[in-house]
């Protein structure tokens, strides 16, 4: 193999990993692109290159598909590595306080949640995920009904001591603010929920996530639909990870098979 | 000190801990927003406030958003305010009109507390917790919350703690209120006494309101995903009881309605005439809303089936090792602030990707914050001249080559085989063999119906072979042909035959 060859294949792999930060573009809507993929697939020593010279940048090839393209994720500690607070930052939130943060983090699980409402949905490829800002916020309130119901037949108190409000459950946090806060201007206010969740879809389709569908009929409200890449992400990392950090608080109980709420026998719907 | 001491100290708190004691502090807190008002009201410069009974506004307000609440809509904004001002204009009649509004939306927006993050208020409270020692704690609560329905428009809904308060029955079933005030109305009307018997009224149409709330929280949950909800024992009860309480109020109410409508025509007194309509009007607004949740609670059960359709019986066995609504979502809304930051920290920073930062780069950066401007140009640039294309084309088949296929497929009593056809065909024109070929292919289902309507007395029929066909370029099974002729008396005497069993 000659020096040529070998500088060839490695452009090749740099340009392949460059695309994955261009979401927008895809392999069937460019013939470079597609053809690099193809390659990705046949080449096991191009995969190689490739996956070698992305943990070179500090980059983790997640999944190279024709429908997705190629999807990477950073290394802990890269100069990709995507954090909150530059979230924060970017759609200008009011404070910054811890507790901002976090219902801005309920909202993309949330999304993530709606936007495969069941397992099988997360795991299947074809599936297309629909989402609209409205749907999400009844999602999350519906739940905080849920854990409000629990609480009050437990009957013990669960007001957040005055002066420990960290302590303060997150269902409470979100049920308090308010769906829409509109300003004097006639814009929808920075602390309400559906802000807060219009927000955070039009970040992930800046992020190539989601794209917007055409608008529902009947009462005109944008709908989001989730890309494959979105799924890829959901579900070969940020879904588990999460898991991972809530098993370490000790919050899950081991998954059984049964007993959780996905699970209802199939028979008895028909007894 | 004892452990003795400690114990009986420990035993005095607990008895001091009262839940009942909590439960009014709570609802004594709901009244001090309004308090609020009056107090408030010295402070705003731009108004002589000793006129206004601020808190009577915001009750007539709290009032009027909680009679306009129904199924999935709420009061709207400037109606509420209109009304209000109106109310505001008769404690000071000798004020300007705009100011009335000007009132009326103050003590709207207070009552919303549109100064607040969370547009509601929070009061503290002292309670003994689980090792008898004394805390403060927060709670929060609204009395009108703005909303947005399904198009976008905005509108108000009081909160539970507003309509408690409004009601004062904090603590009762909403059932057996129901029930309670239905008695308690048809005594009224029974004994004459209308007044009271549209207080009531008024009361049971607010109950009806939150009953209404009830049933669409449960369908909301219902809806989201069929497996989430115990749709073997638990919803079916609960529909079936909401029916049947919808049933039993639509009968008892439009009773009543007639009763008070006969009232109403037939009294003398214009006062009585009034009220009787009066209250007509808020009994058939019950029914209304009756009705309309009626409708929704028998389209339920359809809901269910069609979204158990999607969700059970299509797609594949995979299942993802983690479920986002069960595993993550309802987790982490259970989890406190503090505990909650980790996990959704890190679902949100691997679910987005990775994050590329610009690159500065002085040498482009400078041109490009001092070029100008570009101007827009009046005129867009030449027209290209397009290039045409020359039309292709498209030939059929000339008759002389349709009459030739058909002479080659007019096969009466004889059967052959459609290679032989097509080398025949290919020896007479080129392009005949595939002409054969579309023909033998229609022949394969014929259209016996079209065929007998326009009255061809026999129809090309085509079987496979059972043997391989490679002839002319075609390949696959090779097909036995041969015409059939109609026996056009014998189909006239079985359509007779079959008429005449009809008739």
């Amino acid at each position: 193999m000659t020096f040529e060859t070998i500088a060839d294949d490695a452009e090749a792999a740099g340009r392949l990993i460059g695309y994955g930060f261009r979401p927008k573009v895809l392999p069937v809507r460019d013939s470079a692109y597609a053809a690099l993929v193809k390659r990705y697939a046949e080449d096991p020593d191009f995969e190689t290159l490739v996956a070698r010279y992305a943990a070179g940048m500090g980059l983790r090839v997640i999944a190279v598909t024709t429908r997705a393209g190629m999807v990477h994720t950073a290394l802990p500690g890269s100069a990709f590595e995507t954090r909150m607070d530059q979230y924060a930052r970017q759609v200008r939130m009011r404070e910054s306080r811890e507790a901002e943060r976090i219902l801005y983090g309920i909202t993309h699980l949330a999304v993530a949640a709606l936007t495969f409402p069941r397992p099988e949905d997360l795991a299947d490829d074809g599936y297309q995920g629909k989402v609209r800002v409205s749907s999400i916020d009844r999602l999350v309130r519906s739940m905080c009904r849920v854990l409000a119901e629990r609480v009050a037949e437990n009957e013990e108190s669960q007001d957040p001591p005055a002066d420990a409000l960290q302590l303060e459950r997150a269902w409470r946090a979100y049920e308090r603010r308010p769906e829409v806060a509109p300003t004097k201007a006639g814009r929808s206010g920075a602390s309400a929920t559906l802000t807060i969740i219009g927000r955070a879809l039009v970040h992930l389709v800046d992020r190539g996530m989601f794209h917007q569908g055409r608008t529902d009929s009947e009462d005109g409200e944008k709908i989001f639909l989730a890309t494959h890449r979105y799924q890829v992400h959901v579900r070969e990392l940020a879904s588990t990870r999460a898991y991972e950090e809530l098993t370490q608080l000790g919050v899950l109980p081991p998954i059984t098979g049964t007993g959780t709420l996905r699970t209802t026998d199939a028979e008895t719907l028909y007894d | 000190m004892s452990s003795d001491a400690m114990n009986d100290h420990g035993g005095d708190r607990k008895l001091w801990a009262d839940e009942g004691l909590t439960r009014r502090l709570k609802a004594l807190a709901c009244t001090a927003p309004l308090h609020d008002l009056d107090i408030r009201k010295a402070k705003q410069l731009w108004l002589n406030s000793a006129q206004y009974q601020m808190a009577e506004v915001a009750l007539q307000i709290i009032d009027h958003v909680a009679i306009a609440m129904d199924y999935d809509t709420g009061a709207n904004h400037e109606q509420v305010l209109l009304r209000a001002a109106g109310f505001v204009g008769w404690q000071a009649p000798d004020r300007p009109a705009d100011e009335h509004m000007r009132v009326a939306r103050w003590v709207l927006d207070s009552l919303i507390n549109v100064r607040d993050t969370d547009r509601g208020f929070r009061r503290y409270y002292g309670e003994v917790d689980g090792a008898g020692a004394y805390a403060l704690r927060k709670w929060d609560f609204k009395l009108i919350e703005e909303r947005s329905d399904s198009n976008g428009d905005l509108y108000l809904r009081a909160s539970n703690e507003a309509l408690n308060v409004l009601i004062g029955a904090l603590d009762t079933d909403v059932e057996s209120a129901q029930i309670a005030a239905e008695v308690r109305l048809r005594n009224l009307i029974g004994r004459g006494r209308l007044a009271d018997a549209k207080a009531v009224a008024e009361q049971a149409r607010i109950r009806t309101i939150q009953y209404a709330e009830i049933i669409r929280a449960q369908l909301d949950a219902t809806s989201r995903n069929v497996t989430t909800v115990d749709w073997s024992d638990e919803i079916p009860e609960l529909l079936n009881e909401a029916l049947d309480h919808v049933d039993h109020r639509l009968q008892e109410e439009s009773a009543i309605v007639r009763s008070v409508s006969t009232e109403r025509d037939q009294s003398e007194d214009p006062v009585r005439k009034r009220r009787a309509a009066d209250l007509v009007d808020i009994l058939e607004d019950c029914v209304r809303r009756h009705t309309r949740l009626q409708t929704r609670l028998r389209g339920a059960r359809t809901l269910f089936l069609n979204e158990q359709d999607r969700q059970q019986f299509s797609g594949t066995a995979l299942r993802a090792p983690v479920d986002v609504y069960g595993d993550l979502l309802q987790p982490v809304l259970g989890l406190t602030l503090a505990d909650a930051s980790r996990p959704v920290r890190s679902f949100y920073e691997h679910s987005v990707g990775p994050t590329v930062d610009d690159q500065l780069c002085l040498a482009t950066l400078v041109p490009a914050l001092l070029a100008p401007s570009p101007e827009r140009a009046r005129f867009t640039g030449e027209e290209e001249e397009p290039e045409l294309v020359p039309v292709v084309e498209v030939r059929g088949y000339t008759e002389e080559q349709q009459r030739v296929a058909e002479s080659l497929l007019d096969l009466t009593d004889e059967a052959r085989p459609l290679s032989e056809l097509l080398e025949e065909a290919a020896a007479l024109d080129p392009e005949l063999p595939d002409l054969l070929v579309l023909l033998a292919l229609r022949a394969f289902s014929p259209q016996l119906g079209a065929a007998l309507s326009e009255g061809a007395d026999r129809v090309l029929l085509a079987v496979s072979a059972g043997t391989p066909l490679d002839s002319q370029g075609f390949e696959g099974d090779d097909l036995l042909l041969t015409s059939a002729a109609f026996d056009r008396a014998a189909l006239d005497a079985d359509r007779l035959e079959r008429n005449s069993g009809r008739s």
